[in-house]
């Protein structure tokens, strides 16, 4: 029942963000803010597939065919505004690949669970984005709480599927759900954080 | 045993022989409608081997397996085309909805020699939800493409985007549709329902861009 009220909360806040920032596309015609809707727009799908499976089979979906796609492709929508932010700007250090590194290095620990090409799908994705994530904030002069809120969402999430891993029960003192809520209040911050950015 | 591969070959018959008598317009839509009743086919034998591999039960396979090779292997002849033979957008359009009709038509003719035609309601609401929702999805792969395929930016990201989308819309009609009672109705209502204003959105998309009325 906690994971259903929790997962229907961030759904609702998924779907509003989304709605912000298509309304902001609207107005503002701007790529990024259509970037941002793309990237809402995905999450909120595979947590409505989720969530709806949850509610009606009692039991998180056997398969990550479905819902697993729709996070990833999100992600991607990050990749491509991060990336147009970076520019022709490279970072040479080896600072950034240490994202990779670990991306890579829990999407091998997941495996013993099996899922062995959703979690490599996973790595490289996320791994990329955390990637451009350092990269943006190691820029010199360049707007820092935009790329925060990105590594705060890819570092929770994490955590999440870490606790997920060594799932406890269906009560408030499973750390999961506070880690899933954090999760949820980060893409506000991310919303938040983006409004900031392209306002200056 | 209901043997799919005969109803396949007695249905697509005459249209390949339609496609080898009709003018070059036709043509291209008949073909479309020949590679959805192909790729219908080419699904079941995919879903079919997935599931017994993974060892799920037909309802687990319906619901987490084959919505996402059904989309994927309905997108496959649309890509195609897009690739190779750079339709006018008018044409790609009625491509993609073709294919749609001709997966969701080959699908319910092999529901009804499965399960019979003498329940006039159920075949109503049958053919009803399943094809609005196979042109349901068509319609939002059409839409997405026809206008994310000029944007070099986000063709790769916004075609998979899209591909979630319509998987995600297909599972959950699946998942509400293996329910019982007031849920499996709305399963079988929802792509109707979002199917209504879609017409009109499309409409208006044809009308609103001088492309489509170039030939």
């Amino acid at each position: 029942m906690i994971e259903v009220l929790e997962n229907a909360l961030q759904l609702a806040v998924l779907l509003l963000c989304a709605l912000y920032a298509g309304l902001m596309t609207y107005k503002k015609r701007s790529r990024g803010w259509l970037l941002m809707a793309g990237f809402y727009l995905c999450y909120a799908i595979g947590d409505a597939y989720w969530l709806l499976y949850l509610s009606l089979r009692g039991y998180t979906p056997q398969f990550s065919f479905i819902a697993n796609p729709s996070w990833y492709t999100s992600g991607l929508f990050l990749c491509i505004l991060l990336r147009l932010s970076l520019g022709e700007a490279r970072d040479r250090s080896l600072l950034p690949w240490l994202m990779p590194v670990f991306c890579a290095a829990s999407g091998l620990f997941y495996m013993q669970w099996g899922k062995y090409l959703s979690n490599a799908v996973a790595a490289f994705v996320f791994g990329w984005l955390g990637y451009l994530t350092v990269c943006c904030l190691r820029r010199p002069g360049a707007d820092r709480g935009f790329p925060a809120s990105v590594l705060a969402h890819i570092l929770l999430l994490y955590v999440v599927w870490y606790c997920s891993c060594f799932w406890w029960s269906d009560t408030w003192a499973n750390p999961y759900f506070w880690f899933d809520i954090l999760h949820t209040a980060s893409f506000i911050w991310m919303l938040l954080a983006y409004r900031k950015a392209a306002a200056t | 045993m209901t043997y799919i591969e005969n109803i396949y070959l007695c249905i697509a018959l005459p249209v390949m022989l339609a496609v080898l008598c009709t003018n070059p317009r036709a043509r291209v839509s008949m073909l479309f409608l020949l590679s959805g009743m192909t790729v219908c086919l080419f699904s079941s034998y995919i879903s079919t081997f997935l599931a017994s591999v993974m060892r799920t039960d037909l309802v687990t396979a319906s619901v987490e397996i084959t919505p996402l090779v059904e989309e994927c292997m309905k997108l496959l002849p649309v890509l195609f085309s897009l690739l190779v033979f750079e339709p006018r957008k008018q044409t790609a359009a009625n491509g993609i909805l073709m294919t749609a009709v001709g997966f969701a038509t080959f699908e319910n003719i092999c529901y009804l020699a499965a399960n019979g035609a003498g329940n006039i309601l159920n075949v109503l609401i049958r053919g009803a939800g399943a094809g609005a929702m196979h042109i349901f999805c068509g319609f939002l792969i059409g839409v997405g493409l026809l206008y994310l395929w000029d944007v070099l930016w986000l063709k790769v990201a916004g075609t998979i985007s899209l591909l979630c989308l319509v998987i995600t819309f297909h599972a959950i009609y699946n998942l509400l549709v293996t329910q019982t009672g007031a849920l499996c109705l709305i399963g079988y209502v929802l792509p109707i329902v979002c199917l209504i204003p879609a017409i009109p959105v499309g409409w208006w998309l044809v009308r609103k861009d001088p492309s489509f009325h170039s030939y």
